[in-house]
């Protein structure tokens, strides 16, 4: 199974959007396809019309009162399912300060899931913190959306210098522009001459698209109501370029 | 993995009433079960299985479902539906070692293996979905009405299966399927059943024979005179022989020789070993049957070296590794070359005749009367006298044979180990099953030992041959020499260590514990007179 975390320090960058979308396209191509909700606020759970809410909480699952598995539900969709948020997630860092190896800890609790999936998509909360660590070490890649300003850019150089100091070299960061207005000259010069090398970034880019933000009304991934959408094909190109790049 | 949800539906499919249009019915489910407006969709997918079927009888489903420019992998476990593993893939395999590592080729490598995948029927499904949706207008279960048809992947016949339906949970909503299924039991007409789509398709093409295992054993009766009993075994080898040809013909994968040459092999031992059972002279067939032999020998010892690359790879240091894949192309090259003359012998006119006339010979010896006479052996005499005879040679032999013997020894002893196994194998309903298998399981212990010293003999003087082959040639590579060289000094090793242990394994099988469940079982000459 190969994990992917849609993550970054901001909030409001599009990673839920992200991982909603792509992992809709996962398991439409045939892969069995778990995404976890790990933002208290429950975005993706509401995506799916998920009810936020897993049974004993956070707590149980990291001591092992219940298995990952049983907190699982199917979406709407083939090959497609979702472990919910819920409001005990926002004290994950305590329940995760509380076990030994807290780091190793979440990695082991996905791997009960191994077998029954190709690919899990972790969905975080912003913010840098106990548990976007241990995603790191439980990851084989991190999705990071970023919009492309000067402000967002920041947080991004923030990340790539925490991964240094953390020796987490095996960890792909796979940083995409998102929200892209192209009528705005900043954004068009900042994707002309991305920042750091160009090759740290995916070439896809994801536009600024209202048919995004009506997945809140129509609470689907955007494949189902606007197919042919330019936001669509910008979706479906990344999800192949991230495909190509993790097979090499 | 875990599916819970799944499983409190288990395998019940429900079949709708014998009468009556589908679509009045599922109108009227709509309304009593306040379910959302049905959707109409096609699936098409072919199922893919080995010529003996064993993803069916380890209880799972391989489909193949086309989308667009690609295939769709989906494993399920047979009955409860679960989805075990899926994969895209750009083409069809023919092979499992062709699909990317994973899930997938992890769950059932070791059960095709190394059988090829074949399409073995082909599916095409209108499917009526109605869903239950909860106040968040989720989905909690959907129900199915499938409509199916299925048909031999190079038939045109289709064949049209009983309307079925299905009530899926949807995961981590295990009470609104539930809740369905207990109304849909209550309503008239309906009847629950626990047969998988593919099982019902298994019945109704008939194929209900195919599908049961290939190695299944005549019964015999101790007091059934003794030919027509054997006539009968033989009809059956005969049988597999003939259903294994196009495999081999079509060159589709090593276990179709494999088994033809098992059946050729058990027909001979019958031939040699329970020869004046038959009335007149076998001398004719006994012929034939030796041509078969031989004609099958090198092909089958292609094959296995090219079913034991991955075990080369492990014989090999990491840097010859990179000649691997030249030496599976000129041992696919050789295979090639050994098969034709094979191929050409069963489409021969003279092959056809024979089976004709072995087949006419059978039929009279089975004509023959089923009660013992004065001059008919019955059947256990005969079984009792060969089997001991063997059981004895075999004592004698192995005895002889020390650490230094020569290769002839080892292979003489094998093969007499073989026949009797072979007898007992073949005369086995005669027996009490615990106390003949046992028996069968000693002697196929000490034949493993025997056998892989064989195998390696064997290969070696063919790697031998085809590195002396590769030597004269332009472009050989020194690569591939060493590898040649390396792999055979490795079997070398194997080989004497099986030489090691072969003393213990011989020791083992004969104890006085086993010589007196031989004698037991097949050396009671006064008991058998007194029952008559
Ligand atoms: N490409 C886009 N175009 C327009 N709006 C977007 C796009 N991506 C996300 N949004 C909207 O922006 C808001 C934040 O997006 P979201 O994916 O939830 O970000 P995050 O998960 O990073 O907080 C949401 O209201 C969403 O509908
Ligand atoms: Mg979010």
């Amino acid at each position: 199974m190969k994990v992917l975390a849609s993550y970054n320090i901001k909030g409001g960058v599009g990673k839920t959007a992200a991982a909603v979308n792509l992992a809709y396209l996962a398991a439409q191509e045939g892969w069995r396809t778990l995404v976890w909700d790990l933002d208290p606020q429950g975005s993706a759970s509401f995506y799916f019309r998920i009810k936020p809410k897993v049974k004993k909480g956070a707590k149980a699952l990291l001591k092992h009162k219940r298995q990952l598995a049983d907190a699982i539900k199917g979406t709407d969709f083939e090959r497609l399912d979702l472990v919910p948020a819920d409001f005990s997630y926002r004290n994950l860092d305590l329940y995760l300060d509380d076990t030994k190896n807290s780091d190793g800890h979440l990695g082991e609790l996905i791997s009960q899931v191994d077998a029954e999936y190709d690919y899990l998509f972790i969905d975080c909360a912003p913010g840098i913190s106990r548990v976007s660590e241990a995603v790191f070490q439980a990851a084989d890649a991190l999705l990071i959306p970023v919009i492309p300003t000067t402000l967002s850019l920041r947080t991004l150089k923030q990340l790539l210098r925490f991964r240094e100091k953390t020796q987490l070299s095996e960890l792909k960061l796979l940083p995409f522009f998102s929200l892209v207005d192209r009528r705005k000259t900043l954004h068009r010069t900042i994707i002309e001459n991305p920042p750091f090398q160009a090759s740290l970034w995916l070439k896809s880019t994801i536009p600024y698209s209202s048919v995004v933000e009506q997945m809140g009304t129509h609470r689907t991934p955007l494949f189902c109501y606007a197919n042919g959408d330019n936001a669509a094909k910008a979706f479906l190109s990344l999800w192949q370029e991230i495909e190509q790049t993790l097979a090499t | 993995m875990r599916e819970k949800s799944h499983s409190s539906g288990g395998c019940e499919r429900i079949l709708l009433p014998e009468q009556g249009d589908v679509g009045v019915y599922v109108d009227s489910l709509r309304g009593s079960l306040s379910l959302a407006s049905a959707s109409e969709s096609t699936l098409r997918y072919l199922v893919l299985d080995t010529f003996d079927w064993r993803l069916f009888h380890n209880n799972l489903q391989l489909r193949a479902t086309k989308s667009k420019d690609r295939w769709f992998l989906e494993l399920y476990l047979n009955c409860s539906g679960t989805l075990q593993a899926s994969l895209p893939v750009s083409t069809l395999p023919d092979f499992v070692t062709e699909l990317a590592a994973g899930s997938l080729s992890k769950q059932i490598s070791k059960i095709v293996v190394p059988r090829a995948l074949l399409p073995v029927l082909e599916f095409e499904t209108k499917r009526l979905s109605l869903v239950k949706r909860n106040a968040e207008e989720k989905m909690t279960a959907t129900l199915n009405v499938d409509t199916s048809k299925v048909r031999l992947p190079k038939s045109r016949i289709w064949h049209s299966l009983e309307p079925c339906l299905d009530v899926v949970p949807v995961r981590g909503y295990p009470k609104t399927a539930k809740q369905i299924r207990a109304v849909l039991k209550r309503s008239p007409g309906t009847c629950v059943s626990n047969v998988d789509p593919i099982d019902r398709a298994v019945q109704q093409l008939d194929l209900v024979s195919v599908a049961e295992s290939n190695s299944k054993c005549l019964s015999l009766t101790s007091t059934q005179a003794a030919l027509p009993a054997i006539a009968q075994c033989l009809q059956h080898l005969l049988e597999i022989m003939e259903r294994n040809e196009d495999g081999i013909v079509n060159r589709i994968d090593a276990e179709f020789l494999h088994d033809f040459r098992i059946a050729i092999r058990r027909t001979r031992t019958v031939l040699s070993q329970l020869d004046a059972v038959f009335p007149g002279n076998l001398a004719a067939y006994e012929t034939k049957f030796s041509w078969l032999s031989e004609l099958t020998g090198p092909a089958r010892d292609a094959d296995v070296l090219i079913l034991k690359l991955e075990q080369f790879r492990d014989m090999l240091p990491s840097e010859l590794h990179a000649t691997l894949p030249a030496l599976q192309e000129f041992l696919q090259y050789k295979r090639h070359a050994v098969y034709n003359p094979l191929i050409e012998a069963l489409q021969s006119q003279d092959y056809k005749r024979f089976k004709t006339n072995w087949r006419r010979f059978l039929k009279r010896c089975l004509a023959q009367p089923t009660q013992p006479s004065e001059n008919l052996l019955r059947v256990s005499q005969v079984a009792n006298r060969k089997i001991w005879k063997l059981y004895s040679q075999v004592v004698n032999q192995g005895a002889k044979i020390e650490k230094n013997s020569p290769a002839s020894d080892y292979h003489r002893l094998r093969k007499t180990a073989k026949k009797l196994r072979y007898l007992m194998e073949f005369f086995q309903s005669l027996y009490s099953s615990d106390d003949i298998c046992m028996l069968i399981k000693e002697t196929k212990r000490l034949q493993d030992n025997l056998g892989e010293h064989q195998d390696m003999e064997v290969q070696m003087s063919s790697l031998t041959t085809y590195a002396k082959e590769l030597g004269t040639l332009s472009d050989k590579s020194p690569d591939l020499l060493a590898a040649l060289e390396r792999i055979c000094r490795q079997m070398n090793k194997r080989k004497r260590r099986l030489r090691n242990k072969f003393r213990a394994r011989f020791e083992h099988f004969a104890v006085r514990a086993n010589k007196k469940q031989f004698k037991t079982l097949f050396h009671k000459k006064s008991a058998a007179k007194n029952s008559q």
